[in-house]
């Protein structure tokens, strides 16, 4: 019987077992190193993505807040330059007071119509009266359906007190809008904030310039003896008094 | 029953056209004594004359005392809490019609009126029609 031979031991089994081992976590560590390096190089891609997200997404916010302050400040301007048009078209340029002049006149007309035909009704039902008295059969009715009739007038002249009252009612919101643009302009810091804002006030060119309606007192042309006067008078003198004139003006003209 | 044309009236209206439109429509009535006041502390002081009045018939809006104030007024005067009195307004909300007939109004017209409006409620106020 042979004797068995030892194993011939494998290398890694060998007497340098403890040196090798060594090695091993050596590389071992090494490898987790590299392993960790690589992990914290990803996460930090990681976070710089984030970061570059969350900057995108800001940006892409600022960009739309800015886009709206654009259209606040649009917004604003736009209503500065309403605001300047109504004041410098409306109270600084006389057109609100002119329209409550222009409702105060009319009125003011109708109320003198009103009682130039009270007047007239009053004496036709004072001459149907003594018709009546004087006058028999189919007269006399006629006589009294003209009294009748000018009852009709009566009732009909109750439109004057109406009138008056629904004009003053339009007065009293025109100057309530007044007020409130003058308030609007106070709040965005008074009038010297407006200078640089231009009022969009229509200009009027041609015959639409030459349309201004009926003229309130002490406006155009008093009577039709001036108009005959300045008509006869030829061109010359019509454009020296420049569109409407008062009668100062004309009165100037004449001296 | 008729009309009593000799009932003194007083006209109160701040607008005189008015007051002229309501005398000529009380004189085609037939009505002949008729006063007027501009507004009601002189109505007031023309009902607390001495003339014994049978009919008031006001505006509402007036200064310094306007026709509800007025109504108030005479409806708290023990000598003239019974007077007839119509308001001839303009004020055509249902809230002013009831707070004139809360304060003692016996009728109530709306401007513009007509003549026929006008003696159908002086009758109702008069006679009771």
């Amino acid at each position: 019987m042979t004797a068995v031979d030892p194993r011939k031991p494998f290398r890694i089994e060998g007497g340098g077992g403890a040196v090798n081992e060594n090695v091993s976590m050596q590389r071992f560590n090494a490898v987790m190193r590299e392993l960790k390096a690589i992990r914290d190089l990803v996460e930090a891609q990681r976070s710089i993505n984030e970061m570059l997200e969350e900057f995108r997404s800001e940006l892409k916010e600022a960009l739309r807040l800015k886009e709206e302050f654009d259209q606040i400040t649009d917004a604003i301007s736009q209503t500065k330059q309403e605001i300047a048009t109504l004041h410098y078209a409306g109270a600084q340029g006389r057109e609100m007071a002119k329209v409550t002049d222009e409702l105060g006149a009319i009125v003011l007309a109708t109320e003198q119509a009103t009682n130039q035909i009270l007047a007239a009704s009053e004496r036709i039902d004072e001459i149907a009266g003594n018709l009546v008295a004087r006058l028999a059969g189919d007269d006399k009715a006629l006589a009294s359906e003209i009294s009748d009739k000018v009852i009709s007038i009566f009732e009909a002249c109750n439109f004057q007190d109406i009138t008056g009252q629904r004009v003053s009612k339009v007065v009293n919101a025109m100057r309530f809008i007044e007020e409130r643009v003058k308030t609007m302009i106070e709040i965005w810091g008074g009038l010297e904030r407006f200078q640089d804002v231009l009022a969009k006030i229509p200009e009027r060119h041609g015959e639409k310039a030459l349309l201004n309606g009926p003229a309130l007192a002490g406006e155009g042309l008093a009577d039709q003896d001036l108009v005959d006067t300045i008509f006869n008078a030829g061109d010359e003198l019509a454009t020296d008094l420049g569109g409407q004139a008062s009668q100062a003006d004309i009165d100037a003209l004449f001296a | 029953m008729s009309l009593d044309l000799n009932t003194p009236i007083l006209v109160v209206d701040d607008y005189q056209t008015m007051i002229r439109i309501i005398r000529n429509l009380l004189k085609q009535i037939g009505f002949n004594d008729v006063d007027d006041a501009s507004d009601g502390t002189e109505a007031l002081a023309k009902l607390r004359s001495g003339k014994k009045y049978g009919l008031v018939i006001s505006d509402w809006n007036m200064e310094p005392m306007t026709g509800y104030e007025l109504l108030k007024q005479v409806r708290s005067d023990p000598t003239l809490a019974s007077l007839p009195f119509i308001m001839i307004t303009a004020e055509s909300k249902a809230e002013n019609v009831v707070a004139a007939k809360k304060a003692g109004v016996n009728n109530y017209i709306v401007k513009p009126f007509n003549a026929e409006t006008l003696r159908n409620k002086i009758a109702t106020v008069l006679l009771g029609e």
